[in-house]
């Protein structure tokens, strides 16, 4: 079966984001109040080939651990639904 | 599909039946209407193109390649060109700075030289504005990304600031790389039976039409047009430049040809054209990045990081095996044949034939010139308006006022230093690298005078020519060549058209006076929107050798004790200075008149001083005058000056008028003598001394230099 | 002594390493394309250079570190040879795990270049033995992610095993730290290495410090000679 699956990887709780840092100040700074703790990560999609949702949510996962995301610095989400 | 929505007018649609015997089809009639584009065709300013001196003794390949090349001496090609991408960075910063980079390097890599040098000529609108900052942002990031990335050293350039580009900012992108001179590639020598090979990125719809567009003026659609932006991958580049040497290395390539304006058409018919070739291209062979393009969108389509080679029929294994080896996509398009006609084949069927020369010799246009009715007025200055109250001040201002202040911002952002041959990188005068392998050391200055073009075309022109000549003398370099890019406002306006043709005549007689040939150019006009034009703005840069690197007179190296000169006769003028601009607003008053005798003087006694070593530092006199050359060559010394050079006429006009051979000199007390006598013929004054930690001019100013450096650094 | 620069798809700085250490030390360098699976000839020293391994797309390092040379790089190591990876080479030597932290993106935002000074911290190592501890040199920087990141526990253990290598320092008083980083790193930390010694990662430039008529300065110089005395000194030449 085809899945869908997206990984949404963000800095890792404690480590500085200078980017969502650099976000937060022009967005202050473009006048929109109450802002805090901007953060920037990534998303990554992807079609894939598994036999089952779960087969291809580990697949995924294992993706993140050996590439899409450092473990040190980023933490991981992961979403899988059957292609259309 | 009629003529009109190609870009094409009604005579010159009659001209292509004329030519064709019959009416073009449609796919015809596109390919046509953007070869005969201004973009690509150049066609309104071609006759004056020709005026240019072309010839010299070092060039090996003047205009009509890629790009020019120059002779470095000791078999060594220096292949160099400047190309503007002023449209696409107005409508997207980052991706058209970063994509001007990335083509003006494929020129460079056509010539079969490896990418050694960037530079940039950016120019801004008001600096104050949230706009500017935000495009310059933008466009700066862009040129870093891609340059920095493609390992491509970024070794100086040119920031200017005025509202005049408030709406068009203008991206100038300089790139040179040096060539053995037997491994220099060409685009006109391909032979029938030859294969024509599509390497790098797969072709998609980006930038279509993107030639026709950068000929249209700005409007209020433009956002509209964003698709149309070319994205680039620096990444992909890098590779593109690494598998071509490694080509040409090994002479696999016949001929090769980036893919800029017009992508695979104007690629392939250049090619076939001036190999005095046919080609036929089978249009389901180029690898697509979406499947349903038509052929007209596959042809026009100006996706980055693609190369043309033409690859004789037993060296495609090879070829392949490379490209490979790179990972990157490389398929046959097409055949060369001796038919001289342009053959457009979708799965065996025959979509469209030209001959190759409708694509390749492309109209000109001879617009009507007339002198604007308000130069008198531009040209007109008030000298009691000029009256200079407080020089200390005025100094200042001109030091941190944007066009003054350092631009360390900008440049700590690029990378000047990547491939280890960066001698003299940004914030110098002039920048200077190895040539590879050889004591000899390329240097290379880069100028525009858009003030002064405003109101004086011709003299502008020949003013910023003659100061990027200046720059090259001054440490030691002969000129080899200059390339140059001419970013002008509508040619269709009689009055913007006698700007264009003055300023390029000015361009021609200094070139010609002073020996130094155009080996490669571009052309951008209509950089204008409803409410705005952009000043004249041609920009060279100008390439020189220094036979021994170790003889070479830089800028920042005066001492303590250091005897001043202000060398060369010349007298300046503050018309259209940065003073007189920050006195009245605008640009007024003429700049000084091209005196090419004195040029040459102060040319003979300026290489002679670097040979023989005579001075410690030197600077050419230019941007805010005397007052503002010296003043930055206290900042970048570190030292203090005194300074007695007392006022003929005016304060004003000793401190900040620009313009004529001029330079300051720091010179040590035992080799003043034999300086002195060098400039007998030039004339030189001394001027002053080296030393303390103030900016003392005698009479006029007392300056901690603590307040210059914090100036120049922009801080108020 | 024997040396081996590999070459990732992206690299740049691959060539001007060659040219320092061949120039300095006058032994030839070989040029190791990363889908190779083993060095030519068992070198000495291995170096990662910089530049944007496969556009530095993803992270800094990432792909680099899981390319197939990585596996022969890792052996060559774990034998306690020398490695040393430079910008780019030091973001695929903390991907790989063979040094610990991560290197983030500058506290600027932007990629910075400039000459930087930097204080040699320790001597204790395969590298910078022939070097003084204490004296500041200067390299140049050239970077877009060089914010040393370590969690602070293992920072503070880094710190005590004495394998903060070079920390930005001001070249006036020698004062080094934090406060003179230009990116941001923590404790200012240019460069380390590993418990053994023989592994060594930095972000400044050595290289662009090596030819003296360069806009780099010649401070570089020393370093290379620093590691052909550790050579030397082990019989190696």
């Amino acid at each position: 079966m085809l899945f869908h699956a997206e990984a949404v990887i963000t800095p890792r709780e404690g480590v500085l984001d200078t980017q969502g840092k650099a976000v937060e100040k022009t967005l202050a700074s473009l006048g929109y109040k109450g802002l805090n703790e901007v953060r920037v990560g990534r998303i990554v999609t992807m079609r894939l080939e598994a036999r089952d949702e779960g087969e291809a949510a580990e697949a995924v996962k294992n993706m993140c651990q050996d590439l899409l995301a450092n473990d040190l610095i980023e933490t991981y989400k992961i979403s899988v639904r059957e292609a259309q | 599909m009629g003529f009109r929505e190609v870009g094409l007018s009604e005579s010159e649609y009659k001209r292509i039946i004329e030519l064709l015997g019959r009416e073009p089809n449609e796919l015809e009639l596109e390919l046509i209407g953007v070869m005969w584009s201004e973009h690509c065709s150049y066609k309104s300013t071609r006759p004056l193109l020709r005026t240019f001196p072309s010839k010299g003794k070092y060039v090996l390949q003047g205009q009509g390649e890629n790009a020019g090349v120059v002779d470095m001496g000791e078999g060594w090609g220096f292949a160099f060109k400047v190309e503007s991408h002023n449209h696409p960075s107005a409508v997207a910063p980052f991706q058209g700075a970063a994509t001007g980079v990335g083509g003006i390097i494929r020129d460079i890599i056509a010539m079969g030289a490896r990418p050694s040098v960037s530079m940039d000529g950016l120019f801004f609108g008001d600096a104050e504005l949230r706009k500017t900052q935000n495009l310059a942002k933008g466009i700066v990031e862009g040129i870093g990304a891609y340059g920095n990335a493609v390992g491509v050293p970024i070794v100086g350039g040119k920031t200017f600031y005025s509202p005049c580009y408030n709406d068009n900012p203008l991206v100038n992108a300089f790139s040179a790389g040096f060539v053995r001179l037997d491994k220099m590639a060409s685009s006109q020598t391909a032979k029938a039976g030859d294969y024509a090979v599509l390497l790098g990125s797969k072709t998609g719809r980006d930038g279509i039409a993107g030639a026709s567009f950068a000929s249209r003026e700005l409007d209020e659609d433009s956002k509209a047009s964003k698709p149309q932006i070319q994205i680039g991958d620096p990444f992909e580049e890098k590779l593109l430049i690494e598998c071509c040497m490694d080509l040409l290395d090994k002479k696999l390539i016949a001929s090769m040809q980036d893919m800029g304006a017009a992508g695979i058409l104007s690629s392939s018919s250049e090619i076939a054209h001036k190999s005095g070739c046919g080609i036929d291209i089978e249009v389901e062979k180029i690898p697509l990045r979406e499947a349903d393009m038509l052929p007209w969108e596959i042809f026009l389509s100006e996706s980055q990081e693609r190369m043309l080679l033409i690859v004789e029929e037993e060296k495609l294994k090879a070829v392949f095996d490379m490209a490979s080896h790179y990972g990157l996509d490389c398929a046959i398009v097409g055949t060369m044949t001796d038919n001289k006609l342009y053959r457009v084949y979708k799965n065996g069927a025959l979509e469209a034939e030209l001959p190759t020369s409708i694509l390749g010799d492309t109209p000109e246009i001879f617009w009507p010139s007339e002198e604007p009715k308000d130069l008198p007025a531009r040209q007109a200055l008030d000298p009691a308006a000029l009256a200079c109250c407080d020089p200390a001040k005025a100094l200042l201002e001109m030091l941190s006022c944007p066009n003054g202040r350092s631009k360390k911002a900008i440049w700590e952002q690029y990378d000047s230093m990547v491939q280890l041959h960066t001698i003299a990188g940004p914030g110098e005068p002039a920048a200077i690298v190895e040539v590879p392998e050889t004591r000899r050391a390329c240097v290379l200055t880069m100028e525009a005078e858009p003030y002064k073009c405003w109101t004086d075309p011709y003299t502008g022109a020949a003013e910023a020519m003659a100061l990027s000549l200046r720059g090259l003398w001054l440490t030691g370099a002969e000129a080899l060549g200059m390339t140059n890019c001419l970013n002008f406002a509508s040619p269709e306006s009689p009055e913007k058209f006698f700007e264009l043709k003055e300023c390029l005549r000015g361009l021609a007689d200094t070139c010609r006076a002073l020996e130094c040939p155009v080996v490669s150019g571009n052309v951008s006009l209509y950089n204008e929107t409803a409410n705005d034009r952009i000043y004249p703005t041609p920009l060279v840069v100008t390439a020189g050798l220094v036979v021994d690197r170790d003889k070479v007179i830089r800028a920042g190296r005066a001492e303590e004790g250091d005897i001043l000169y202000l060398a060369g006769a010349a007298e300046g003028s503050l018309g259209a200075s940065r003073y007189q601009q920050s006195k009245d607003g605008k640009p007024l008053g003429k700049s000084v008149a091209p005196n090419y005798a004195a040029e040459k003087k102060f040319r003979e006694a300026a290489l002679s001083t670097a040979h023989r070593q005579l001075a410690k530092s030197g600077r050419v006199v230019a941007g805010g005058g005397l007052a503002a050359t010296l003043a930055n060559e206290a900042v970048a010394s570190s030292i203090g000056m005194t300074l007695t050079l007392a006022p003929e006429s005016s304060v004003e006009a000793l401190l900040f008028s620009e313009g004529g051979a001029r330079a300051v000199y720091a010179v040590s007390p035992e080799k003043s003598a034999e300086f002195e006598k060098e400039w007998k013929e030039a004339g030189c004054v001394k001027i002053g001394t080296a030393g303390g930690s103030d900016f003392n001019w005698r009479g006029i100013m007392t300056l901690p230099l603590a307040k210059l450096e914090k100036a120049f650094a922009g801080e108020k | 002594m024997k040396t081996a620069v590999v070459v990732f798809p992206g690299s740049n700085c691959d060539r001007d390493v060659q040219r320092a250490v061949s120039e300095t030390l006058k032994c030839s360098v070989d040029m190791v394309w990363h889908e190779e699976r083993d060095f030519p000839s068992a070198p000495d020293l291995v170096i990662l250079p910089g530049g944007f391994s496969y556009g530095d797309y993803l992270r800094s390092g990432a792909m680099a570190a899981r390319s197939p040379i990585i596996g022969a790089v890792r052996k060559h190591a774990a034998e306690g040879r020398l490695l040393l990876g430079i910008c780019n080479g030091f973001q695929v030597l903390t991907e790989t795990k063979l040094l610990p932290g991560a290197l983030l993106a500058n506290t600027t935002t932007t990629f910075i270049c400039r000459k930087c000074h930097i204080r040699v911290e320790s001597t204790d190592n395969r590298f910078t033995s022939g070097l003084k501890k204490g004296e500041v040199v200067q390299y140049p920087i050239a970077h877009h992610e060089g914010l040393y990141f370590l969690p602070p526990a293992e920072l503070k253990a880094l710190e005590e095993a004495g394998r903060v290598v070079f920390r930005y320092a001001d070249p006036e008083t020698g004062e080094a730290g934090a406060e003179y980083a230009p990116n941001g790193s923590l404790n200012g930390i240019a460069g380390i290495c590993n418990e053994a010694g023989n592994i060594l990662g930095l972000m400044p430039h050595p290289e662009r410090a090596t030819v003296a008529h360069l806009n780099g300065g010649s401070d570089g110089g020393a370093f290379w000679l620093s590691i052909a005395d550790d050579f030397a000194k082990r019989g190696i030449l």
